[in-house]
This record gives structure tokens, sequence and C-alpha cells, in this order.
């Protein structure tokens, strides 16, 4: 597991150079911690982001990794995370279209970003 | 855990229990690895066979669509016989298995594999050589080996563009087998058709050498993850790709829990496949990708203890608007 922050992650994963698995999303104390993981079984390599509880916002990696794209908008409907750079965040990807309550998986009652 | 899906109960108990077992740092004992190899490609040799007829049935070819099925219902026989359920069959326990296999369940699951295998060389001389086959397969939703890596599909869907990935390959119980993905390089349709059909092959012999390598020693006691706390991930090739769970326990109480299945991965890699197609090729393409929209769609709704699954639309009726429990997503 590696540590990196928000403007690192891309240059990392471009330079892990595999393939993009899972991104878990973790709350934690007062803060959101995001595991990206690569690679296959075994050889695997996890980037850990955090990111504040009050306003989460990370870059999103949608441009090197597609896949990241529906990654990303599970985690933004579940737990209002907020993905720079992923242009259909807002679209509901499992939720009602019309669901207006906080990020079901957000434990404390924020409003949805 | 197997309740996640109807199709691949085995592959998500497997990815939970070695993702308990990683974090727990228990290696089980082989016999108990070969039975799991048996039940995994049991699974996949069901799941195959319900595509393929799927397939066929799309294609307009409804009696292969019945002789696919038909043979299906052998291996649900052999799923009855071995665990007792036909569909949601469970066989895995931490660090063990349920029961072990007895002579007689051996010679079942032979007479009956034997009888899909025969079946099954058989149609795939059909789908190699009908051209109204090929007609409808050939060069519909192509994905290229460069795009297939860029895009991140696993399983039968990176196959069949020439990507080695496969999470048995990375599993030393596998390798004793003398097991090798089964790769095509063009990664139309047609060639994931074709992965899908030498797999279930592939499977069955699989499980013949599993059996010819079973120890006969006992199977070693349940382990349980009381007060255990651990954080880590687990893996198996579920029949459509690389199955991957996250799990964090504190105190032997699972805190957050995280399933990708294999569809989440490959349905993105939808649109670039539909891109210049006619309508006609639509089911066809998103046929070809075997999608599992039952893992995909639903929500569990924990209220006091008791969980509660339900749709989009009957989730939508009873909570939007309201307070909301905490929910747990099926992914």
């Amino acid at each position: 597991m590696m540590e990196v922050n928000r403007k690192e992650l891309l240059l990392e994963a471009g330079k892990a150079n595999k393939r993009l698995v899972a991104i878990v999303c973790i709350q934690e104390k007062d803060i959101f911690r995001l595991d990206y993981i690569f690679g296959e079984r075994g050889e695997d390599i996890t980037l850990t982001v955090r990111a504040p509880l009050k306003k989460p916002v990370v870059d999103s990696i949608m441009g090197t990794f597609p896949v990241a794209e529906l990654f990303e908008r599970e985690i933004h409907d579940f737990f209002g995370v907020e993905f720079h750079g992923n242009r259909r965040l807002h679209d509901k990807l499992f939720l009602p279209e019309d669901y207006k309550g906080p990020p079901p998986l957000r434990k404390g009652g924020h409003k949805h970003a | 855990m197997q309740r996640v899906c109807g199709i691949c109960p085995t592959s998500h108990s497997t990815a939970f229990l070695d993702c308990v077992e990683r974090g727990m740092k228990i290696d089980p004992a082989k016999k108990v690895k070969l039975l799991r190899v048996i039940e995994l490609e049991l699974e996949r040799i069901n799941s195959h066979m319900l595509w393929t007829g799927h397939m066929a049935n799309i294609l307009g070819y409804k009696m292969l669509f019945m002789f696919f099925w038909k043979e299906r219902e052998h291996t649900l026989d052999v799923f009855e016989k071995i665990t007792g359920g036909r569909i949601h069959h469970n066989f895995s326990k931490l660090r063990s298995a349920r029961f072990d296999l007895t002579k007689d369940m051996e010679n079942f699951m032979l007479r009956k594999l034997a009888r899909v295998e025969k079946k099954v060389k058989g149609y795939l001389k059909t789908f190699r050589s009908d051209s109204i086959m090929k007609a409808r397969l050939r060069g519909v939703g192509t994905i290229t080996k460069d795009g297939a890596e860029r895009m991140g599909v696993v399983g039968p869907v990176a196959r069949g563009s020439g990507v080695n990935i496969d999470v048995r390959k990375h599993i030393p119980v596998y390798r004793e087998l003398g097991f090798e993905p089964v790769l095509e390089k063009v990664g139309d349709s047609y060639a994931r058709t074709l992965v899908r059909l030498r797999e279930t092959l592939q499977s069955i012999e699989l499980v013949r050498e599993a059996l010819s390598e079973m120890p006969k020693t006992r199977l070693p006691k349940w382990g349980s993850f009381a007060g255990a706390t651990f954080e880590s991930t687990g893996r198996s090739e579920a029949p459509r790709g690389e199955d991957f769970h996250f799990i964090k326990a504190e105190n032997g109480i699972i805190k957050r829990a995280k399933i990708r299945t294999p569809t989440f991965s490959n349905i993105i890699s939808l649109e670039g496949m539909l891109k210049g197609r006619e309508i006609g090729d639509i089911p066809v393409i998103l046929g070809s990708l075997d999608p599992c929209f039952a893992c995909m769609e639903r929500v569990m709704v924990v209220k006091d203890g008791k969980a509660e699954d339900m749709s989009e639309e009957e989730f939508r009726r009873k909570y939007v608007g309201n307070n909301i429990p905490s929910v747990c997503p099926t992914h």
C-alpha cells in the first residue's frame, strides 16, 4: 500500500502500468480513504488517497482508465465523494434519478454533494 | 455470500474466503483447494452452457437453445447431488468444506460430465462450421487487444481479444493441474463464443484432474473468524471474469465490504462495441458480454438488524424522501 496525494495519483498509476481492478472507499474517523487497486492477484499494488470528510474532492482517473468512470460514479452515489474531471459523475448510477437524500453509505447525515 | 448471484454463488463465496483467509493468514489444505476447484469449474460449465444457450436463442436457434439447457440440467443434477442445492449451492467453509465427496458422488459426477462433454464437442463443431452463426457473430462487437487492455475488461471478453487475464493462473493449485488460459485473438462475438465453449471442455478436464489428484485424507475442521481484525482483498475467477472482494473486519464484525463483480468492469466497453453497428446487432453484442444485471441492480436495506432485498423501483417507492436507513448495495 502506498500513500499518494491527489496530484500524484495519476502519475503513480501511470508508472504502475497495470489494469485498474477496483476503487474501494472506506470512511474512517474524519476522512475518506480511497484505495485504488491495480494489477493481478499476488502482484497487485494499492495506491491510497485520503480526502477530508467535509469536502471530499479527488481527481478523476477516467481519462487514463476508462473503467474508473463507473467506479467513481458508484462511490459518488454512495459516499458523495467528488471526482474532479468525471463528466457524468452527477448522473445517478445505482440510486434512483430523483433521489434527494444523503449519500446512503456515509455515516453521520451529510447532504448529497 | 453466495446469495449475491444465482449463477455464480461459489465464485463469490470463494473470493470472500480468499479474502478472509489471506487476512487471517490461513492456508487451507490441498484437499480443500481441490474441492473448491471442482465446484468453481462445475459452476463455469453451468454458466457457460446457460450463456451459449441464451446466445443461440438470440441468434434465433430455439432448438439449439433447448439442447444447451437440457445439458445444463445435468450439471444442475451434479450440484444437487454434491451440495444439496441446484441454484444456491454452497460447499465452501473457512479453512474447509461442508463435507467430503463420496465415491458415489464422484462416479455420478464423472458419468454426467462424460455426457456433457460429448454433447458440447458436437455443439462446438456446429459453431465452428455453421455459416449463419459465423455471419451473425464474426466481426460483430469487436474489441482489439489494445482496446481490451485499456478498457480493463476481464474474463472471456478479455481472453477473446487475446489478453491473458485469468485469476486462476495466479493460484498455485491450478498451476499444479497444468492450467493454461484459453485465448482467442480476433476479439469479436464469435471469438468470445469460442472461448466460452472451449473453456467448458477445459473445465470438465480440470474437474477430472482434480478428482484424480484428491488426497484420501479427512477434511480439516471449519474455521471461524470470531474476534479477527483484518483488512484484505480476495479474488476468484467467476464464469464472467475476475470477481473482487474487499473486507475490513474489526473484532470479528465486518465494518466494510465491497464487491466488484465482473460485469461492472465489462459493461463500460459496450459503448465502443456498439458504435457503427446495426440495431439487429445490439442483442448479439450485449449478449456476447455475458452481462449479469442481477448483481448490478439490486440494493439491500438493513434496518433494525433485518435485511430486505428489493429492486430500484421498490426502493424508490418505499424510501425516497424519507429517512434512509443504512443501505448496502450488493456491489
